[in-house]
């Protein structure tokens, strides 16, 4: 592991067409070890790609992008190794598996040592009920798949956990019960978090540092209550900056 | 650390068997097989059960092995997997290596039947074919299906699937198109070359068998040429899109690899047509040791007729197959005591003098015959009015109205059966008698057969096919139990 890297994740003009549609465009992003990152952005705003590429799942066009100072694309081991992923369609992949098989794999193929007992304590840490763990995950209530899923990105202990839209289709109690636990995990773990939404309370609510992405441009980085002091004014301003983008795109078009 | 093959490869296999109808849908597919195959003991075992088992069914790797490499990535499972220390071609050969577990799996599952088969007909040349045969149409299958499954990128499974099926369905179909082609001598034909895009056909042809055609191919090199070019191409054509033109669930493709895919599939589909061996001019060796039955299809009826001890003969007289309407038919290394009627060509008003009569079985048929009813066969006559225009043909042409029916009775014991069910002995009547008033001596001859199968082999072939769906539809109870 590069321990010299100052950051957990820089990325450099970081690029991606789909042909002629370009949905990231030039991103240059620092995110420092051990914060919890807000990355925030509309729906169709390039979050998710970002993350894809940031995870080695999708080659990018143009730039650079490290993770712990390794490189995505000429070292995508590296960076795996690093790297936890959690999104709302990941959860929704295994229905046919119970939770404790789904993390037994994710155990096995990362040679992580006891998988048993290790499947056992983060099933544990994520708060999923042992009467559940043993039952098929089709049958899970969505927050209850979320928890798998935090738990099988916490597998192998990584350095930087992805988060892509965490809480989308929970309800109140189950989003804040998130919250809780991505908090905890912050704070005991010590895991460099990249939160994606569009649902500025919570970024407002759990990061302090963010950017802000829109129509595949950063638009904003820096800190969350520089934006505004309170939820209305943050909304407000946050909306001012995605306007501008749009008008600055026509602009160019 | 990069996780090592064998460890994804365990657990990839184990995944397969999580699937919602994993279990269960191979107890189904294995109990539908061996049905067939208890079933199909009652007939020529490998014409029915034979194909199905060793070569539509191992098609069916083309839709499974296309959506097995499809659905991790319709699930979104990948997405998981690849932020996982994991690598692409470790992943996908691990994959591939799962179905060839599976197929072994189909394969091994066949052994039962096969076995209690070969116990009884011992291994005809049909069914040491269909045993390579079979490996050969696996292993493509795979290989296409894996292809398949590659080219496709999307939320669903349906597309490769179908894909699947569809060209399941056109390998399946030529097979049949090809045999028919062969048979009426145009192999070579346009037609008859096209048939050659099916690796079964090939396969077949390589390996010097037919189903029902007469003739195969003199020369196969070309023919090995285009197997291998078919399946080793299928899997490296896969195996280069997944990792050089495709990401993890996306396609990266320059405009030379979509050039390169197209040709490379053109290829793939088009070549063998060209290219294979179609000289069909060397004989096809026979399917085992099953006597040659002469014109016992032939549109006209039998002279012959089989009816029990004392019983009438059949009400749909006379077939060439004389016990055709009795059922079960009769054991082979078992005596059966039959009346065998001989319908003579002579109308009653003509009595008739000095009848004698020998009967022979063919191709391992023992027939004995009651010397003293034998030598008393003339003194029993009876008679049978026939159906307009439906009698036997006298000397002078005209169809007897009522003739002299003569019952012979005889032991018959079918021996050295060469298939399980529908094995077809041939038997001979040939009878010398004079007419009243009239010195000269007629001769009489007809042919028919008789349709044996091994007694007892249905109960053999039931059991044995039950042992692998029960043991999978125990393992779908069990998974069942402890998840619900």
């Amino acid at each position: 592991m590069s321990e010299a890297a100052d950051y957990a994740v820089e990325t450099d003009g970081l690029t991606r067409a789909f042909g002629r549609f370009v949905a990231v465009d030039d991103v240059t992003l620092r995110v420092p070890k051990g914060q919890l990152f807000g990355f925030l952005g509309l729906n169709g705003a390039g979050k998710t790609t970002t993350i894809r590429i940031l995870t080695t799942l999708l080659p990018p066009s143009g730039g650079t992008a490290r993770l712990w100072g390794y490189d995505v694309v000429r070292e995508p081991l590296a960076v795996r190794r690093l790297v936890g992923l959690v999104s709302d369609e990941t959860s929704k992949s295994q229905s046919t598996w119970t939770a404790r098989e789904y993390l037994t794999y994710f155990a096995r193929i990362r040679h992580i040592p006891n998988p048993g007992e290790v499947v056992e304590r983060s099933l544990d840490d994520v708060g999923l009920d042992g009467s559940f763990r043993g039952k098929l995950i089709g049958t899970y209530s969505t927050g209850m798949k979320r928890r798998v899923e935090i738990a099988r990105a916490l597998m192998g202990s990584p350095k930087v956990l992805f988060l892509d839209e965490p809480t989308r289709g929970l309800d109140l109690p189950a989003k804040r019960e998130m919250w809780n636990l991505l908090r905890r995990l912050a704070a005991n773990e010590q895991v460099t978090t990249f939160l994606s939404s569009h649902d500025t309370q919570e970024i407002r609510t759990l990061c302090s540092q963010i950017s802000v992405i829109a129509k595949g441009r950063i638009v904003y980085t820096g800190a969350t209550d520089q934006l505004g002091a309170d939820l209305d004014a943050f909304e407000e301003r946050l909306v001012e900056l995605l306007l501008q983008q749009r008008s600055v795109r026509k602009t160019l078009v | 650390m990069v996780t090592s093959f064998t460890t994804l490869y365990i657990e990839e296999l184990k995944a397969m068997m999580r699937g919602r109808f994993a279990w269960l849908g191979a107890a189904v597919v294995l109990l539908a097989v061996g049905v067939l195959a208890t079933v199909g003991t009652q007939d020529t075992w490998l014409d029915g059960y034979g194909i199905i088992a060793y070569c539509v069914v191992p098609l069916g790797f083309i839709p499974l092995a296309a959506g097995a490499i499809a659905s991790p990535r319709a699930s979104r499972f990948v997405e998981s997997v690849f932020t996982a220390p994991v690598e692409r071609r470790t992943w996908l050969a691990s994959k591939i290596l799962v179905i060839f577990t599976l197929a072994a799996g189909y394969y091994l599952a066949l052994a039962p039947m096969m076995l209690v088969y070969t116990h009884h007909v011992g291994l005809p040349f049909l069914l040491t074919k269909f045993l390579i045969w079979s490996i050969g149409i696996l292993a493509v299958s795979i290989a296409v299906g894996t292809l398949v499954g590659v080219l496709f990128i999307g939320r669903s499974i349906a597309a490769p699937t179908a894909t699947g099926m569809g060209v399941l369905l056109a390998y399946a179909g030529l097979l049949p198109l090809q045999e028919l082609m062969v048979a009426r001598a145009d192999g070579a034909s346009r037609t008859g070359h096209l048939t050659l895009a099916s690796p079964p056909v090939l396969l077949k042809n390589a390996l010097g068998f037919t189903l029902v055609a007469r003739s195969i191919p003199a020369t196969t090199t070309l023919t090995w040429l285009c197997l291998g070019m078919i399946s080793l191409g299928a899997f490296a054509l896969a195996a280069w899109i997944f990792l050089r033109a495709q990401g993890v669930e996306t396609w990266e493709t320059t405009r030379g690899q979509r050039w390169a895919i197209t040709l490379a599939l053109a290829a793939i589909a088009v070549l063998p047509v060209a290219l294979a061996d179609t000289n069909y001019d060397k004989t096809a060796p026979p399917a085992n040791s099953a006597p040659a039955v002469r014109a016992l299809f032939a549109r006209t009826g039998s002279s012959l007729a089989m009816a029990p001890p004392g019983g009438q003969p059949p009400a749909r007289c006379c077939g060439t197959i004389l016990n055709r309407e009795t059922w079960p038919p009769f054991g082979t290394d078992e005596r059966t005591r039959q009346d065998l009627l001989i319908l003579l060509p002579v109308e009653t008003t003509q009595p008739v003098r000095d009848l004698r009569i020998e009967v022979t079985g063919e191709g391992g048929l023992e027939v004995t015959t009651d010397r003293d009813a034998l030598a008393n066969a003339g003194e029993h006559l009876e008679t049978r009015t026939y159906p307009k225009d439906l009698g036997p043909p006298a000397a002078d042409g005209h169809h007897v109205v009522t003739g002299w029916v003569v019952r012979v009775p005889v032991t018959l014991n079918p021996t050295r059966p060469w298939d399980i069910g529908g094995d077809r002995y041939p038997i001979s009547v040939k009878a010398t008698y004079g007419l009243a008033g009239d010195t000269q001596i007629r001769t009489f001859s007809a042919r028919g057969a008789i349709d044996a199968q091994v007694s007892r082999e249905i109960y053999e072939m039931g059991v044995a096919s039950l042992i692998f769906p029960l043991f999978c539809f125990g393992a779908a109870l069990a998974r069942w139990r402890r998840t619900r």
